[in-house]
């Protein structure tokens, strides 16, 4: 374990981290509806989460890389640290969400307003894998686009307007993969009997493999400015 | 990225395939805008090149693919993709507007495997789909109509004949119809046989249909008409065939049954289940009325899926298997249907294996679209895809209520969409889940407020569950004025539903029925008299006060389906008709009301009156002795008759025997043959000789019955020799046509 990096990767995902939390911990006791994996809200905030853990984890300021990537640390231990600690912060998102649906404190809350309660308590249950599966699947892509980002760049470059492209592009795809998929999923399940479900845990496999694998080689060659 | 840089290119851009396929799959596979469906469905209509725009968008996504594979470059490729899938969304729709027409024929009927000939070309078994093209291969137009080996037409002189005939080839130009635009009604114009005639002397195509070998007959009418959207047009033609031989046929089953005291042989049960598609739905209405056919049904529905009287849960798990394996194939699910009664029987004996095969269908992906169509007698459901699976098994659920599948069906159902198999749950949560579920509903507005209002009164007619009944007669009461012209049709669903079902208070339906049923009063009449409480008389005189004329319908209904429960009402109405006040005239109904009610106020009012002056005794045996009726509960009346001493009496009375038809009115009958009375002699001879006519009668069909079920003779066989009819030029004439 490499304590002063774990300090340092703390220090700059939690706060925003927290405040992700505590939004989904907050709608999960305040809304009405009954929970399944159809909930948008709950989808776009673990996106937001995936999204923001790569961001805060493995995005560097110029001075803080030159710092870190001097240090006597191998390249590899420092990409594995940081990306057991982003699987690590999701994984408690996700045990928050189940200890307060399977404590059936919506129960409480809702059981004399919806006449749904507790027959449904359980069957709440359902978002954890859609939740799960956004927040990994966006992570392990940002995580891939940010490390493939800082390969290193010409600094003399005639075309510089062509990162912006890249950037808006990059946003595009992400914002359509997800509605994609589900549209996907639907097609092709018409006729073998794949479920929307599978093809999501498919995707999300092949992604986080492939990005992890990508990532890390990103990582060990990355460039640093001194 | 720094060109130098010594990482590896070709898993980066593997990756990034990977993250992209979504968007690959996205242009290449989605329903209205993706390039192979689009052109699956240009090949599957036949014409491959119809929007050659296609192939290059396909180009252009395999480039988009090989450049990113070659080259690490995003800009390129993603815009490639991206102007793929714009151009090819904006396309889609604008590129061939052909259209082409293809047949769906007897989909979705209680009664498949038709065979459907159209000019003597066997085009299949029903369901039948065919396109156009492969119709038009097969079939070729025929110039002149063809000759009738049977036609079934009114002989009087009404000037539309035709339009009520039922024909052996009947024609329908169907691709014509539906292609014309502007369509030439005056071409297909019917309104009197001048016109009829002209129509069948334009018609090319003539269509036949049997079933197991039985000649179908077919109105022009009712043929069917035309749906569907977009390029491919579907016409979907239902023709209402009557197989004439199916009352006969089960006319003579069911004596034979009888003959066998409702014990069904194997012979007989392995007869029915060949001709089963024939007689099923028939022989299902008449157990319904008669409880002493349901052995006979259920040993039919056990013999169909092999089932035992106590079936394992691994047979159950078979038929449960079969039943949907069967739903699948025929795209529809018909209640009532041998496989809508097998999923009862094992519903009720093992529910495990119908919520197993439930929840394993049910996160099928939802989509597509839902269908029914019905009649009084069946309702045929369909759906779209492979959740069309799932109908048999919401059907079992519905009437079985596993309760392992309570709390899912609460989730499931939060939007409405699966509260009818909740409904039935002898739950007290659901009384405040179905009430605000109806609450949301009312309370939505929108312009789709009045369907969803019908659907749920529709849904309120299968929701059998005294905890919500208050809540749902609420709903009836305050919303079926609302829905448009469907609500009224599913309010009397909801009664008919309740009406002598044990588990609802007929008193108080009576009444809600009275005071509260948004309907009116001539509907009431239909209902009341139906239910078998003596407080519906109360309800039913106060509702015949404001028109006794009324009464005789109410004693029509009460002829054909007597209500003990209603005998007060009958009594009441014999002495309305014999007041000052009455019609004026007999009906024969108040004699079928009298002998089928057959109550002991009924008996008492008909000894009253036997024991009262002669001519009311005499007024009563003659309105007993009108109507055909054969009644041996009435054998109590004969000792009566007998002790009948006034020979106009006798007379009168002796025409009884054969209508009590038992043993003992024969014997009378024996006697009075011998009296000295040289006209109630003839009289009672006459009634002997009924007896032995109809026990010659009874070995005749006993021995045909025997024939047809081991095959000996065909159920067409047991029609009278057919009327041939042949085309003179000008109309259809009687002639010499071989069969």
């Amino acid at each position: 374990m490499i304590w002063p990096l774990l300090k340092l990767d703390l220090r700059k995902a939690l706060p925003t981290y927290v405040v992700l939390l505590a939004v989904q911990v907050g709608f999960l006791l305040i809304t009405r509806d009954i929970l399944d994996s159809s909930n948008v809200f709950f989808m776009v905030l673990a996106l937001a989460q995936g999204w923001m853990l790569a961001w805060r984890i493995f995005r560097d300021a110029p001075n803080t890389s030159s710092f870190l990537f001097s240090r006597p640390w191998s390249r590899p231990r420092m990409f594995w640290q940081r990306w057991a600690l982003a699987i690590t912060l999701q994984a408690v998102t996700v045990l928050f969400i189940y200890g307060i649906l399977v404590s059936g404190t919506r129960t409480l809350i809702f059981q004399r307003q919806l006449p749904y309660f507790p027959m449904v308590e359980r069957f709440e249950l359902s978002i954890l894998w859609p939740i799960s599966l956004t927040s990994v699947t966006t992570f392990h892509i940002i995580m891939f686009l940010i490390l493939w980002g800082r390969l290193g760049y010409n600094p003399g470059s005639a075309r510089p307007w062509q990162g912006i492209i890249v950037k808006i592009a990059l946003a595009f795809i992400l914002m359509t993969f997800i509605g994609s998929g589900h549209i996907v999923g639907a097609v092709a399940s018409e006729g073998p009997r794949l479920r929307v479900g599978d093809l999501a845990l498919i995707y999300a496999v092949a992604v986080a493999i492939m990005c992890t694998a990508a990532s890390l080689n990103c990582h060990k060659h990355m460039e640093i400015e001194s | 990225m720094n060109p130098d840089n010594p990482c590896n290119r070709k898993l980066l851009n593997i990756t990034l395939l990977v993250i992209l396929s979504p968007l690959y799959a996205l242009v290449l596979f989605t329903p209205e805008v993706g390039i192979l469906r689009n052109l699956l469905v240009c090949w599957s209509q036949g014409t491959p090149f119809a929007a050659p725009l296609l192939y290059v968008f396909l180009l252009g996504c395999i480039a988009s693919v090989a450049w990113l594979l070659w080259r690490s470059a995003l800009v390129g490729p993603i815009s490639v993709l991206l102007a793929t899938m714009i151009i090819s969304g904006v396309v889609s729709g604008y590129g061939d507007d052909t259209k082409t027409y293809e047949l769906l024929i007897g989909a979705g009927r209680p009664m498949l495997g038709i065979d459907v000939f159209c000019n003597d070309v066997h085009l299949g078994k029903t369901p039948i789909r065919i396109s156009e093209a492969d119709f038009n291969k097969l079939v070729k137009p025929w110039d002149t109509p063809p000759d009738q080996p049977m036609l079934d037409i009114d002989q009087d002189d009404d000037n539309d004949r035709y339009s009520w005939a039922k024909f052996f080839y009947v024609p329908h130009d169907i691709f014509d119809m539906n292609k014309q635009w502007p369509p030439d009604h005056r071409r297909y114009s019917r309104h009197n046989d001048e016109e009829t005639l002209k129509d069948l002397e334009n018609s090319k195509y003539w269509w036949r249909f049997e079933k197991d070998g039985c000649i179908g007959l077919t109105r022009l009418s009712n043929f069917g008409g035309g749906s569907g959207g977009g390029n491919l047009i579907t016409i979907e033609i239902n023709p209402s065939v009557s197989f004439l031989s199916a009352d006969d046929h089960l006319g003579l089953l069911f004596f034979q049954l009888e003959q066998d005291g409702y014990e069904p042989d194997q012979a007989w049960v392995n007869h029915f289940l060949k001709f089963k598609d024939l007689l099923f739905l028939e022989f299902y209405t008449f157990a319904q009325a008669e409880k002493k056919l349901q052995p006979a049904l259920d040993a039919l529905v056990r013999s169909e899926f092999k089932l035992s009287v106590t079936p394992s849960e691994s047979d159950c798990q078979r038929v449960v298997d079969e039943i949907v394996k069967r739903v699948h194939t025929d795209a529809c699910f018909t209640v009532p249907s041998f496989e809508s009664l097998a999923i009862d029987m094992v519903a009720q004996a093992h529910a495990q294996p119908i919520v197993d095969r439930f929840l394993e269908l049910v996160d099928l992906p939802v989509g597509g679209s839902n269908g029914r169509a019905s009649s009084d007698k069946w309702t045929s459901y369909r759906r779209s895809g492979p959740r069309v699976q799932l109908l048999p098994l919401e059907y079992a659920i519905k009437k079985t209520t596993p309760p392992q599948l309570f709390d899912r069906l609460v989730y499931m159902s939060r939007g409405g969409e699966y509260m009818d198999l909740l409904g039935n749950y002898p739950r007290e949560e659901l009384a405040s889940l179905f009430s605000q579920y109806l609450r949301n509903i009312e309370q939505q507005g929108g312009r789709r407020r009045d369907w969803r209002i019908n659907e749920a009164l529709r849904m309120c007619g299968q929701v059998k569950n005294p905890l919500l009944e208050e809540t749902i007669r609420r709903f009836v009461r305050e919303n079926a004025g609302q829905g448009h012209g469907a609500a009224k049709h599913h309010v009397g669903r909801f009664i008919e539903s309740r009406i002598n079902d044990p588990a609802f208070d007929q008193r108080q339906l009576a009444a809600w029925i009275f005071h509260w049923a948004p309907l009116e009063d001539r509907v009431k009449l239909g209902y009341l008299p139906r239910i078998q409480d003596p407080n519906a008389y109360h309800y039913l005189s106060n509702l015949l006060s404001q028109n006794e004329r009324r009464r005789e319908d109410v004693l029509q209904q009460l002829s054909v389906r007597p209500n003990a429960a209603l005998d007060r009402f009958v009594v009441d109405t014999y002495n309305w008709y014999e007041s000052p006040r009455g019609p004026g005239y007999w009906s024969t109904s108040v004699t079928y009301a009298l002998v089928r009610t057959d109550t002991e106020a009924v008996r008492e009012l008909i000894k009253e009156k036997w024991n009262q002056d002669a001519k009311t005794r005499l007024r009563m045996i003659r309105h007993l002795s009108s109507g055909d009726w054969r009644q041996a509960n009435m054998n109590w009346l004969v000792p009566m008759i007998a002790k009948l001493s006034s020979r106009i009496e006798r007379g009168a009375a002796v025409t009884l025997l054969s209508r009590i038809d038992t043993p003992d009115a024969y014997a009378l009958a024996e006697t009075w043959a011998t009296d000295p009375d040289a006209d109630l002699a003839k009289a009672a001879t006459e009634q002997l000789q009924i007896r032995d006519q109809r026990a010659a009668q009874q070995q005749q069909q006993l021995a045909r019955a025997a024939d047809l079920i081991v095959g000996r003779i065909k159920p067409d066989d047991l029609l009278p020799s057919p009327t041939a009819y042949v085309w003179n030029g000008t109309k259809y004439a009687p002639g010499n046509t071989p069969k």
